[in-house]
């Protein structure tokens, strides 16, 4: 259950809540282990005075410039005086959202999205991501492990290349993305399953053999499950949710030697690139059984342990937040 | 990055072999009628009623000009069987086509792509590429 900020002893500011981003999965992730520990506000650039249910929580309108930004400290709307010891979290430390924070002089907050160097010292990024020494848990990420008993309905084969497009929205299906494209082209006895736009994708020797959609987080994870590798072009930049869980179901992973998922190989679950002559090195090396099977067993430890244990998130995250936890 | 390698319009896999035209039904079919009607006419003339009918028959029509057709149906049936032989040679050979096509893709294809990436990674590191301003 949710309280106003005078009640709260965490006070969430999200305007990524309602988005189908990673950053908004990471802000509901983090509200609800906070919740274990204290009571969540959590206030949204919505309508002054506007409460909205959602799920255990409530979104509280401050207010709302345009484009559904957060208001300025003049015209922001807070229903309470902000309980003086409560612990702030901002999804995204933007310019407005840091304004609101420092209306209130010597405020700390808590930042989701990376915070860059320029932005205020008051303000750190909590950790979501174990140490390279592996100590402490990271954030939850949950999968249904029933996804590897049965593949996607639309695809016949398994094995495939499955690569996670770096494209946004709906583009053409044909052609595909640049480094689909040098997938299929050089790996031509490969199926590469392309998922962009809600729909997968089949390539196989240059052509499009078909397109299947994706219609839940269940049909993405059974494709997951049952590729041979997975290729995130564009990770996410807070965890990488999507390596993530394609290790914690024992499937490698090849990301971009410069993104948060590269840890995630590093640390055994897969290769990086940095250039398409590097990704196909990868791709080869990962074809191999022997090598995949290795990987595959390093990912699933890394991420079962890191991001597969609920307590531990909680536990470390009020540890994080100096929260008291139950 | 350059243009990404094009993508092909449809599969260069080969389809399955099309079906003899010389094996098919109607030909057959024509083959084994033909073979009857001449079975038939090499039986006994005394034989049957309807034997002796359609020989006369046959007489009447050979003397007002169109007794021929034997001739003729015997020549389709050779031109249909030369029709069946060609078809048939020239589906075996734009098989034959197929497979090589998708041997030379499936060989050079991945061949030059890895060529073209290498070749691409070389000039990025070479020291004279300065990026363009912004």
């Amino acid at each position: 259950m949710s309280l106003d900020v005078a009640e709260a002893s965490i006070v969430v500011m999200s305007s990524s809540w309602c988005d189908e981003s990673e950053l908004s999965f990471v802000t509901r992730s983090v509200a609800g282990a906070a919740s274990r520990s204290g009571a969540v506000s959590i206030f949204t650039p919505s309508p002054a005075g506007e409460r909205r249910a959602d799920g255990a929580f409530d979104l509280v309108g401050i207010g709302a410039a345009q484009n559904a930004t957060w208001p300025d400290v003049v015209t922001a709307h807070w229903p309470h005086e902000a309980d003086a010891d409560a612990v702030w979290i901002v999804d995204e430390p933007s310019e407005s959202a840091l304004a609101l924070l420092h209306g209130c002089p010597g405020r700390a907050a808590h930042s989701i999205a990376p915070v860059g160097l320029d932005t205020d010292p008051s303000v750190s990024q909590l950790r979501l991501i174990p140490r390279p020494d592996r100590s402490g848990a990271g954030l939850h990420v949950p999968i249904n492990p029933l996804a590897r008993t049965g593949r996607h309905t639309g695809l016949g084969f398994t094995g495939y290349l499955l690569v996670l497009t770096d494209r946004p929205s709906r583009p053409p299906v044909t052609p595909p993305t640049s480094k689909a494209a040098w997938l299929t082209a050089r790996f031509p006895e490969q199926y590469v399953v392309v998922v962009e736009g809600a729909e997968a994708v089949v390539w196989k020797g240059r052509a499009l053999r078909g397109a299947v959609p994706i219609d839940t987080r269940t049909d993405l994870w059974r494709l997951v499950a049952h590729a041979a590798m997975t290729v995130d072009l564009d990770p996410g930049a807070i965890v990488a949710r999507e390596c993530i869980e394609s290790l914690r179901f024992g499937t490698p992973i090849v990301v971009p030697a410069h993104s948060v998922a590269a840890r995630h190989a590093q640390a055994g679950g897969g290769l990086t690139f940095r250039n398409v002559e590097d990704m196909f090195e990868a791709v080869e090396r990962l074809m191999s059984p022997q090598e995949r099977e290795c990987f595959s067993r390093d990912g699933a430890v890394y991420a079962d342990s890191a991001f597969g244990d609920p307590d531990g998130f909680v536990a470390a995250l009020a540890a994080t937040l100096q929260l008291k936890h139950p | 990055m350059n243009d990404p390698p094009t993508t092909f319009r449809r599969p260069t896999d080969p389809p399955d072999p099309l079906p003899s035209i010389r094996g098919s039904d109607h030909v057959v079919r024509l083959h084994k009628e033909w073979a009857r009607i001449h079975a038939n006419a090499d039986l006994p003339a005394s034989r049957t009623l309807s034997r002796r009918l359609r020989d006369k028959t046959r007489g009447v029509a050979s003397r007002f000009g169109t007794g021929n057709h034997d001739q003729l149906l015997g020549d389709l049936v050779r031109a249909v069987d030369a029709l069946a032989a060609r078809c048939d040679e020239l589906s075996d050979r734009v098989a034959n086509l197929e497979v090589s096509v998708d041997d030379v893709v499936r060989t050079f294809g991945p061949e030059l792509t890895q060529l073209r990436a290498a070749a691409e990674q070389q000039l990025d590191e070479s020291p004279g590429r300065t990026t363009p301003p912004q």
